[in-house]
């Protein structure tokens, strides 16, 4: 059978509750993994402000990171739900969330992209004044 | 959630304490300083004046700013240790005794007071040749520092202005300079204050037995009066504090008001305070600024210079940090001691 990456098709498999709680899940586990390494990248800029525009697009980068952990942890806690369930109910999952959660990461990315740009070439001379 | 929680528990428990461990050197705060270097700002996106707005200037004038970290991270003293242009000490002196928060204040203080002084030094210099040109201002008396043992610690901010204190045999004393004079009889006097939202308030100081003071310490500044003063000017808000741009401020105010360009074409940088007459102060942090200015490849970087034969002369520091980092001064590093040697040296490369 043909999977689906629409978001219409994850509803099928999951119910929105669902859906929410392991995003807040994959939020929660991936900020915990990032948190750290974004005080790291701040200290770093503190000290090296002479290479500012390197720290910005390694910021820029490791927010990718970020993303990509988000997505893994949320797909991993549907992949899980379902598992769950799947022991309760005979059910299969219709939805191709690999390929969906891939395309969701990169229009994201691709917004922190533009708006780590915009923050190098327009607020960092602003704000150092 | 849950399940995500119960897949990862062994991993969770595994590395609760290295990760509680590793937020530990990047949160705790220790007794260090770190200066590195840090870029250039340029005047005019800080103090923008309304006058000669069809005049071109080919160069740029900046003020150079470092990075001062007060209590560092372990992590970011750890960091500093790596990097060749970092300098770390221990803190000594009132920086001990200051919050952060406090050491910040008082930077934006010196930041705010110097910009003043920049306007009115170059506005007195312009006016010599131009009649157009008016200046006032008006003298404050501000605290400027706060002892550990000052009553009312938290009320009295930095900035504040000195209004008044109630003297000896109920004389109001209005000048800072008479306060010794006339707080000798009794422990305590009632000081009235100004807050930075323009409102007045009175609290009574105690003297400390130990030290005979009452624990507040006042500087007398020039504030430029905006209403009379012409041209009009506007000040943009800053990030960065400290008084160190007041040459490069006072230099690139002057090259605004006159028609001539002083830059020519130049990428000009420097350091140094400026006082109300026009002489140039040492300042801090001169390794990184050098290396700020070579980094950032300026083509002229004006250093304090007042007396060759000190050992912690600007200049003759920056002379050292160049032969250390193997950077050649010259041409580009330029000694200075006033305001007016900085002009007459620009004037003198058309």
């Amino acid at each position: 059978m043909m999977k689906s990456d629409s978001w219409k098709s994850l509803k099928q498999d999951f119910t929105k509750r669902q859906i929410a709680d392991a995003f807040f899940g994959g939020l929660f586990y991936a900020t915990l993994f990032y948190a750290p390494f974004a005080i790291l990248l701040i200290e770093m800029v503190t000290v090296y402000m002479y290479l500012l525009t390197l720290f910005m697009i390694l910021i820029i980068i490791s927010l990718f990171v970020y993303m990509l952990a988000l997505h893994y942890f949320w797909r991993k806690s549907l992949m899980l739900k379902k598992a769950e369930e799947a022991e309760e109910k005979d059910r299969i999952i219709i939805s191709d969330i690999k390929k969906l959660f891939l395309r969701n990461m990169l229009i994201v990315d691709g917004i922190i992209l533009i708006m780590g740009i915009v923050f190098i070439l327009v607020f960092v001379p602003i704000l150092w004044v | 959630m849950k399940q995500l929680t119960e897949h990862y528990w062994k991993y969770l428990v595994v590395l609760f304490l290295p990760y509680l461990f590793f937020l530990f050197l990047l949160v705790y705060p220790i007794q260090f300083y770190l200066y590195s270097p840090g870029g250039l700002t340029e005047v005019e996106n800080l103090i923008e004046i309304d006058y000669n707005n069809d005049k071109i200037t080919e160069g740029t004038i900046s003020t150079t700013y470092i990075v001062s970290i007060k209590r560092p991270t372990y992590f970011q003293f750890l960091l500093g240790s790596f990097s060749p242009y970092t300098s770390m000490n221990a803190l000594s002196g009132s920086s001990l005794v200051y919050t952060n928060e406090e050491i910040a204040q008082i930077s934006y203080l010196d930041k705010a007071t110097s910009v003043d002084a920049s306007i009115i030094v170059a506005y007195m210099k312009a006016a010599e040749n131009n009649s157009e040109i008016v200046i006032d201002y008006v003298v404050k008396t501000m605290v400027y520092g706060k002892a550990e043992y000052l009553d009312h610690y938290d009320e009295i901010a930095f900035g504040d202005e000195f209004v008044s204190v109630i003297g000896d045999g109920d004389f109001m004393v209005t000048d800072s300079v008479d306060i010794s004079a006339y707080t000798v009889d009794d422990e305590e006097y009632d000081w009235t204050f100004k807050n930075s939202d323009g409102e007045t308030y009175t609290v009574t100081l105690s003297k400390d037995p130990d030290f005979d003071k009452f624990g507040v310490t006042l500087k007398t500044y020039y504030i430029v009066d905006e209403e009379t003063t012409f041209p009009k000017f506007s000040i943009a808000n800053t990030n960065i504090g400290g008084p160190s741009g007041g040459l490069l401020q006072t230099l690139s105010v002057y090259n605004m008001l006159i028609d001539e360009d002083l830059t020519h074409g130049l990428k000009i940088a420097g350091t140094g305070t400026i006082a109300y007459d026009g002489s140039v102060g040492y300042i801090g942090g001169v390794e990184q600024k050098v290396v700020t200015a070579y980094l950032n490849k300026v083509d002229l970087f004006f250093m304090p210079s007042l007396d060759e034969d000190y050992y912690y002369d600007n200049y003759q520091e920056a002379l050292r940090v160049c032969e250390e980092y193997g950077f050649n001064p010259e041409g580009w590093i330029i000694p200075v001691s006033s305001f007016d040697e900085a002009i007459a040296y620009l004037e003198g490369l058309a």
